[in-house]
């Protein structure tokens, strides 16, 4: 075989971008107006603090990325740190409430932006307009979008930073506000919404599945992570601030689209469609992504015997997994029979936020542990001044998911849901391992058995064909 | 004699780096998803004569084709579809104007395959089609392996028929939001029925009009 090496291809500016790009979405920009709707201009000081928190974070998952390269996610960290047990609840934890959470919430702002331009237009028929033009499209197997999408929504939210230049000069043609105060409710409320401010940066870290793509890893992911996240944080800013002096706060505290009202307010109708159609269209976006990719996974988990066969159907006539994309337009759509208000969304979002929070708190663990127990393995990149970041990042994971939000009602509905989510997800786990695949469940797995499984599933020639899993 | 080739286009030569066909960059997870594709027909006897970034040029005595992905790209995430491509040389008089066919299924339930031909020469294409279709060889494929799609170009300039197979398992995954990486593991009886596809339709589309 005439063999090669493969090229590593993402730079330091590649790898910048890469994790920008995904944490930019339609709900992170419902949490930014509606945290400067809560906290006013101070709102940039909890945005500051979950930034600094989120490079602590960033540090442990840059040192896992390099120890354990080819990792996937979480799980194949936690695996030879806490075990299995672990390792499911960090993945499913974090991801499949997020999908669900998330994908809801981006669909329910989409629906109510549209209304704001076109008021005979439902935000639930919009919504669920949207849904189900991609889980026709998606059962039909027609391709669309496809990399246009990619351009187009990326332009469209690179304009958000614009937008906050704009309004800070006062180009935009908006009124500014009068008797704005810096801390309108007061430090005991801006303490709690640090939270709030977390959903700002959450999945920075997937830049780290991309380790082997990326050029001197050691160097790369931890330096482009920082940037990455000032990056956001300032681009970010510039659009909160400009926001609220235009817009009331009262309005940005309780509209459920609060970046469209303050597109407005800044810009006028231009400001207002722009935002709108980028509402739109990133909702769109990730409609498509989980009702175009998920099911497919499905598909081959229940080839594997993971899964119920059902799920292994594929419609001979348009040759798409007709149940895999009911299953997941199903869990997406579910949230549609809840009342849209902002605290609706906001909910879902936190829900995700806190399960997200677990994980990330068992990320800086798995590096303590692996500290611990593999003192000597090789790690290219070392967290700097080792224990503090992770047990300051731990803290502070504890009390963001402890002062998740200032009203008491909605913070108890939110442990509510995210623990019975958690909940599930620790039943399934223990059911699964203990008497489906007959494993430890606290065992943790030798860090070289580890490294090999992942290499196993990356190149077949080391020891044969392997099935294959998620990673 | 070799009588078909993979249709690949862009191959470099001489390399010992990998390197990237016209189709387009595969990340190194997606190209090790690949490769365990192809170390699964070379157990079946193939070999693989060429390593490109996206592809996999296998070939025995009576078959050559490429393995590739075919990209599909959403904003938050990639879709991988497995796709074996292979040139089928004319033996003979040939239509000057192109015509593809595709595979069409009927019925809800999908109870009859058979490929439609489209294209200037659409009428010489249908005769093909028809002929293929006699053969049985589509519904055994079908029966055998979860198809997404199937397509048999005829190429006037190059004189031959360019066929691409997409079976639904052998795709690669990578959702970035939740981070999901899955490949769906083509199985070995897949593959059987995939190499034994290619290699049956190759000698029904060389007898050309007899």
């Amino acid at each position: 075989m005439a063999g090669g090496e493969l090229k590593r291809t993402l730079g330091f500016w590649g790898t910048i971008a890469t994790g920008v790009g995904l944490v930019v979405a339609s709900s992170t920009l419902v949490t930014l107006g509606n945290g400067f709707g809560l906290g006013g201009p101070a709102f940039i000081i909890p945005a500051l603090a979950a930034c600094v928190i989120s490079i602590l974070i960033a540090l442990s998952y840059a040192e896992l990325a390099n120890m354990i390269p080819g990792a996937g996610m979480v799980g194949d960290y936690t695996a030879p740190a806490l075990g299995r047990l672990a390792a499911i609840f960090a993945v499913l934890g974090g991801y499949v409430v997020l999908a669900f959470a998330a994908g809801a919430a981006e669909s329910l702002v989409a629906g109510v932006s549209i209304n704001g331009l076109v008021p005979a237009a439902p935000p639930l028929l919009v919504a669920g307009a949207i849904i189900i033009v991609f889980f026709v499209v998606n059962m039909l197997g027609v391709e669309l979008f496809g990399k246009t999408q990619v351009v187009l929504t990326s332009v469209l939210m690179a304009t958000i930073a614009v937008l906050g230049v704009v309004g800070l000069l006062g180009l935009g043609g908006g009124t500014p506000v009068s008797g704005l105060t810096f801390n309108p409710g007061g430090w005991g409320q801006l303490s709690q919404l640090v939270t709030l401010g977390i959903w700002l940066y959450i999945g920075i870290e997937f830049v780290c599945p991309m380790s082997e793509e990326i050029r001197n890893p050691e160097r790369t992911i931890a330096r482009a992570m920082i940037i990455g996240l000032v990056v956001i944080f300032v681009a970010d800013m510039l659009f909160g601030l400009a926001m609220v002096r235009y817009t009331d706060l009262e309005a940005l505290a309780t509209s459920t689209t609060p970046h469209v009202v303050g597109a407005e307010g800044i810009a006028g109708n231009p400001g207002l469609v722009w935002v709108s159609a980028m509402t739109l269209l990133a909702a769109a976006s990730s409609i498509d992504t989980l009702i175009a990719a998920i099911p497919r996974m499905l598909y081959g988990l229940a080839r594997e015997g993971m899964l119920p066969r059902i799920f292994a159907y594929v419609n001979p006539r348009f040759r798409t997994p007709w149940v895999g994309i009911c299953a997941v337009t199903l869990l997406i759509a579910a949230p549609l029979a809840l009342a849209i208000t902002i605290d609706t969304i906001i909910t879902l979002i936190l829900i995700a936020a806190v399960t997200w929070l677990v994980s990330y708190i068992i990320a800086q663990v798995d590096v303590i542990v692996l500290r611990r127990k593999y003192p000597d393995a090789r790690r290219p990149f070392k967290t700097p001044f080792y224990p503090v970041p992770q047990v300051l990042g731990i803290a502070a994971c504890v009390y963001m998911i402890f002062s998740v939000h200032p009203d008491p009602a909605m913070r108890n509905t939110i442990w509510l849901f995210a623990g019975l989510s958690a909940l599930v997800i620790l039943v399934y786990a223990v059911v699964w391992l203990k008497f489906v695949k007959k494993m430890t469940l606290f065992t943790p797995v030798p860090l070289d058995e580890e490294l090999k499984i992942i290499r196993e599933h990356s190149d077949p020639t080391e020891s044969g064909p392997v099935d294959a899993r998620i990673t | 004699m070799k009588p078909n080739k993979p249709a690949f286009p862009g191959a470099a030569s001489g390399s010992s780096e990998v390197s990237s066909p016209a189709g387009g960059r595969a990340s190194r997870q997606a190209h090790r998803a690949l490769r365990q594709h192809a170390v699964l027909f070379e157990a079946l006897g193939m070999r693989t004569t060429r390593e490109l970034e996206n592809a996999f040029l296998l070939e025995d005595d009576d078959l050559s084709f490429s393995l590739e992905y075919g990209l599909r790209w959403r904003l938050l995430s990639r879709i991988y579809n497995l796709r074996a491509t292979m040139e089928v040389a004319s033996p003979g008089p040939h239509a000057g104007a192109p015509y593809r066919l595709t595979l069409k299924t009927r019925g809800l339930v999908g109870a009859s395959r058979d490929l439609a031909a489209a294209g200037p020469a659409d009428k010489e294409g249908q005769r093909v089609a028809d002929r293929v279709t006699a053969s049985g060889l589509v519904d055994e494929l079908a029966g055998k392996v979860d198809l997404e799609s199937l397509s048999i170009a005829w190429v006037p300039e190059s004189g031959a028929w360019r066929v691409a197979l997409e079976p639904y398992p052998g795709s690669y995954i990578h959702v970035l939001l939740p981070p999901i990486r899955y490949a769906v593991r083509l199985k070995e009886p897949e593959a059987v029925a995939v190499r034994a596809f290619l290699a049956d339709l190759s000698g029904i589309l060389r007898r050309g009009k007899s």
